[in-house]
């Protein structure tokens, strides 16, 4: 749903692909666990939060820029590939980019219309910037965000 | 056959091929360069440039120094030299990134720093693979594979400078790869992180290699094509299609690092472990054994065990591994008849991957004597009993009951590091070992001593690296699915974390001994070379002086 | 052509007749044990491709006579699973406080259950045992900023805190330096105030003089949430400030931050991915870590707030 999307297969052992080792956790659903704050201070500083965690701090990424410029290439391509993105969401992308990070901006509203139910927040606590630990915390609060946990065939009961 | 390729005069059409590659790739460079979409491409583009611009320099004054030599009467030696400099060094590189991202694992307080993303183990992990697989590896097998087809084929090396094409794009690979890493350029894809454009340069590079070592063999001048070259052959065409079809994709733009796989979802990670397995397959197995089956008899003095057997365990080999790719996705959204599949012929490929470790073991039959004398054969016969015993760890841990406890735990980390470190390295050092004196033509090695102690230095490093791993796995796959009697979960993901700290300071320390042994040979191979060693050169190593073709 | 081939010395095998740099081979036939354990590892997989889902078809697979399916088994387990922990989680979800305190088995199934998700949930920011970490109130001790009876932790856990549920427990601390709403001074000010008020005034010693003049800045900004003695207030979220227990830290200058800055986590709400019983289990848990209290009525089986999402 988020357009933003920093780099997300740069994650070379993480869950999409086909993983084959579990140095970290299953990420599958970890979107709306934590607070955006805490994936903030998880990524800057894991062992702030989890004392026992081996994760690398990641507190470069609050500090690069997210190239929303070019979001629209990124989509085109996605939809060489068979994602069904609409002209008006390539033609929006940077826009659209730069407004789920800023609830303030001007762009917020046509950006939920587009993408109803999608977050909309200043994911890093930088309001200046839309950086990559934005993009980062979007994409991962999106995970398995979709999913209707009342109606799983093998819910928790 | 045919002694006139290559050419005499300066501007061969290998030369002017070359030349006019190095301007392609520089002119994409620097229009890269200039009008990149972010500082990491253009980093990799002056990088490339810097490359291309030093390869045309070179070969200018390669040039410039006139009418080449007649050299049809010798074996092409230069290359393989450089491959067996540039395996030492990669080697030495990939196993200290290797200890310190295990050490990273252990002690994450101390060897990780917030602000250096390039230090961080995701960037560092892809690093080691890829120089150690590819850099070290790839580098091995090159060197060897030349120095093979040569004397095997009674022939020189075809292509004049192409060899030498080979061997610096195939550096430039290495270095725009590992640069990349530590820059954040990744596709994510395991064991194929390269960007794109690098893909491309590789693909080239690789056609390049078949073609030399096809060409070398065309002009042979034995009746028959030893075992070994087949095997290096299997390899060499089996990787440039999994490369390919692997890596298909398109990048969001040509001044961009960033693309797309052309698969999607299970689609997308079933040919990832498809390419990821036969990597496994015909990188690590079958292109090490074309060296084993040149090396061992070499160094034993004694004739191969079975031709039937190497013929049967070959084809048996290359037509059932292209299949075992699905064991990497067992209980993923892969269809359960594709791990089926993936499954049983794992299970099938036991004997013919241990066909290799047959033949290699009783080749030494009548000669086992040498393993007390001989530290380089006995490195080389150990490797080949951790080969053993990794291919049979393999099509146990691809039983889909196995798996579902090892699958995801350290267990892989150390089934993966016994064929590495114990077979992949043992029997490259062996073939380094024998390559150096041979080639720097010295009677033997510098020191006999030094290698025992690298021999027993990196086999303790071994030992402790896979026993700690797999107790840690072990454990791992046993806490994540603990249950208790009122059926919930025992342990939290973080627990298993913690439990892991003693065994990740073992595995460390493994490591550390390892790197330790691989110090040791370097220093020991740099003193061979020097001439510490008396000078000495072998009989043979002429085409013409070669033994005659056997009467039939 | 065989009688006229070289034999090897050592081992007097026949060889090829080849050699390749002086490397020979012998022709020795193929170990009977590697052929027939080959054979037997084909007819192993033969058979497993009869019992089980093996081949591809055009537009199906071949499903074995075992009719074997791990996604239906998976199902199948997931339910018996479910069905063998359902009573309990229906006497749960019925349960008051003050049934689950005369029930000693459904205390045990509610510690089990709760430790399951809270190590999977909670864990990440409240820490081992609901320990806490800065920003994340510990769990442990009897200092609650929403209240700690076992309805008041279920309600909280239901709607979170701050978070995108309609009922979120929600409460806003300016940012009273951050937004220039007191100066520098009046912040260090109120800060050695807050401190003259706390059980930390004997480790930080406030200056008098300041807090003097921080108690009027107090009972202007402060005192409406946190109350005029600093007792806090638990209906608006308003943590104590007696006690010695700070959200974000109890140096003087960690202090004083909150007051610049007016830092606020966000819980989120656990309402729609829990069942009632999973939620009383997980609030029982956590009621159980050490600073539970009373319900001040008897507990109702609903959470006090109209629930957002049917049971």
């Amino acid at each position: 749903m988020a357009i933003i999307r920093s780099r997300p297969r740069a994650c070379t052992i993480g869950p999409s692909n086909g993983a084959q080792k579990r140095t970290g956790p299953d990420l599958a659903r970890v979107g709306g666990r934590y607070s955006d704050e805490w994936h903030r201070a998880h990524m800057e500083d894991p062992r702030s939060v989890v004392p026992e965690s081996v994760m690398p701090p990641y507190a470069f990424l609050a500090n690069a820029d997210l190239d929303v410029a070019r979001m629209g290439d990124h989509l085109r391509v996605n939809r060489t590939l068979g994602v069904p993105y609409t002209d008006e969401q390539l033609a929006n992308a940077a826009l659209d980019a730069r407004a789920q990070a800023e609830p303030l901006g001007s762009n917020a509203y046509d950006f939920e219309q587009r993408y109803p139910g999608a977050a909309v927040r200043d994911f890093d606590g930088n309001p200046a910037r839309v950086t990559e630990m934005d993009a980062l915390i979007a994409y991962l609060q999106m995970l398995g965000a979709g999913v209707d946990f009342q109606n799983l065939p093998g819910r928790r009961a | 056959m045919n002694a006139e390729i290559g050419g005499r005069k300066a501007w061969g059409g290998d030369a002017l091929a070359i030349f006019v590659i190095i301007l392609l790739g520089a002119f994409y460079a620097l229009w890269g360069a200039a009008h990149a979409t972010d500082r990491a491409f253009a980093i990799q583009m002056w990088t490339a440039l810097a490359a291309f611009v030093a390869g045309g320099v070179m070969l200018l004054f390669f040039i410039g120094a006139g009418p080449r030599a007649d050299d049809s009467g010798k074996y092409a030696n230069g290359v393989i030299k450089a491959g067996v400099i540039a395996s030492m060094f990669w080697g030495v590189a990939g196993f200290l990134v290797g200890v310190i991202i295990a050490a990273q694992l252990a002690f994450p307080n101390i060897l990780y720093f917030e602000d250096l993303g390039w230090t961080n183990f995701g960037r560092l992990r892809p690093l080691h693979t890829s120089a150690v697989i590819f850099a070290f590896g790839g580098n091995v097998l090159i060197a060897t594979s030349f120095y093979v087809v040569q004397r095997t084929c009674r022939a020189r090396l075809a292509g004049g400078l192409w060899p030498w094409f080979v061997f610096w794009g195939y550096q430039l690979v290495i270095v725009m790869a590992g640069t990349g890493y530590l820059l954040g350029i990744t596709q994510g894809r395991e064991y194929a992180e390269l960007p794109w454009y690098t893909d491309i340069w590789l693909t080239i590079v690789w056609v390049a290699y078949l073609l030399v070592f096809l060409a070398t063999i065309w002009r042979r001048e034995e009746k028959h094509i030893y075992v070994a070259n087949w095997f290096y052959l299997a390899f060499i065409v089996t990787i440039a299609m999994l490369h390919i079809v692997n890596n298909l994709a398109i990048p969001v733009s040509f001044a961009s690092w960033f693309s797309y796989s052309a698969f999607a979802g299970v689609q997308d990670a079933l040919t990832q472990w498809w390419y990821g397995h036969n990597a496994v397959g015909f990188f690590l197995t079958a292109g090490f054994l074309g060296l084993m089956y040149y090396f061992i008899p070499k160094q034993a003095e004694r004739p191969v065990y079975s031709y039937r057997l190497s013929i049967i365990h070959f084809w048996a080999l290359i037509f059932l591994y292209i299949w075992a790719g699905p064991h990497h996705l067992h209980y993923t959204a892969l269809p359960q008849w594709a791990q089926t599949l993936g499954f049983t012929f794992s299970i099938i490929l036991w004997m013919p991957s241990w066909g290799g470790m047959i033949n290699g073991l009783m080749t030494l039959s009548g000669a086992w004597d040498k393993l007390r004398t001989d530290p380089v054969l006995r490195m080389m016969v150990v490797a080949v009993a951790f080969y053993g015993m990794s291919t049979f760890e393999g099509p146990v841990m691809s039983i889909r009951a196995v798996n579902s406890l090892s699958h995801y735990t350290d267990w892989t980390i150390g089934h993966v590091h016994s064929g590495a470190l114990g077979w992949v390295g043992y029997i490259s050092f062996g073939a380094l070992y024998c390559l150096v004196p041979w080639l720097w033509k010295r009677k033997a090695l510098f020191s006999n001593a030094l290698v025992e102690w690298h021999f027993w230095l990196s086999t303790i490093g071994i030992v402790l690296y896979i026993t700690s791993m797999w107790v840690a796995g072990v454990m791992q796959g046993l806490m994540w699915r603990a249950y208790n009697e009122l059926g919930f979960l025992e342990y939290a993901f973080v627990e298993s974390v913690e439990a892991m700290n003693p065994y990740y300071i073992i595995r460390a320390l493994g490591g550390v001994l390892f790197l330790l042994g691989a110090l040791v040979m370097a220093y020991n191979l740099w003193r061979t070379a020097r001439g510490d060693a008396p000078a000495h050169e072998r009989e043979t190593d002429r085409p013409a002086q070669a033994a005659p073709v056997a009467a039939e | 052509m065989a009688g006229e081939r070289e034999r090897d010395d050592i081992t007097g095998t026949e060889t090829t007749g080849h050699e390749w740099d002086g490397i020979k081979e012998l022709d020795n036939p193929l170990p009977r044990w590697w052929l027939y354990i080959f054979y037997a590892c084909i007819v192993a997989s033969v058979i497993y491709w009869v019992l089980m889902p093996a081949w591809p078809l055009a537009n199906s697979y071949t499903k074995g006579i075992l009719d074997w399916s791990d996604r239906d088994n998976v199902a199948v387990e997931i339910q018996k699973l479910r069905g063998a922990r359902a009573p309990m989680f229906a006497r749960l979800a019925e349960a008051s406080a003050a049934d689950i305190a005369a029930d000693p088995e459904l205390q045990t199934f509610a510690r089990a259950a709760g430790e399951a998700v809270f190590g999977d949930y909670c864990r990440t920011c409240h820490g081992a045992g609901g320990a806490g970490a800065p920003g994340y109130p510990v769990l442990a001790d009897d200092v609650w900023i929403w209240g700690g009876s076992l309805s008041e932790i279920e309600h909280t856990l239901r709607v979170g805190v701050r978070a995108d549920h309609p009922q979120t427990r929600f409460s806003q601390m300016p940012a009273f330096g951050r937004d220039g709403l007191l100066s520098p001074r009046e912040v260090s000010d109120v800060t050695e105030y807050t401190i003259s008020i706390s059980a930390a005034r004997t480790r930080l010693a406030p200056d008098a003089a300041a807090a003097g003049r921080g108690a009027a800045i107090y009972d202007a900004q402060c005192a409406i949430c946190h109350g005029p003695s600093g007792a806090g207030d638990r209906s608006v979220g308003a943590p104590s400030l007696n006690d010695d227990l700070w959200l974000y830290g109890g140096s003087r200058d960690e202090i004083r931050r909150q007051i610049e800055t007016g830092r606020a986590g966000v819980m989120p709400a656990w309402e729609a991915r829990f069942d009632a019983g999973t939620l009383r289990a997980l609030a029982y848990y956590v009621h159980e870590m050490g600073g539970g209290e009373l319900d001040a009525a008897p507990a109702p089986t609903q959470s006090q707030a109209p629930p957002a999402a049917p049971e």
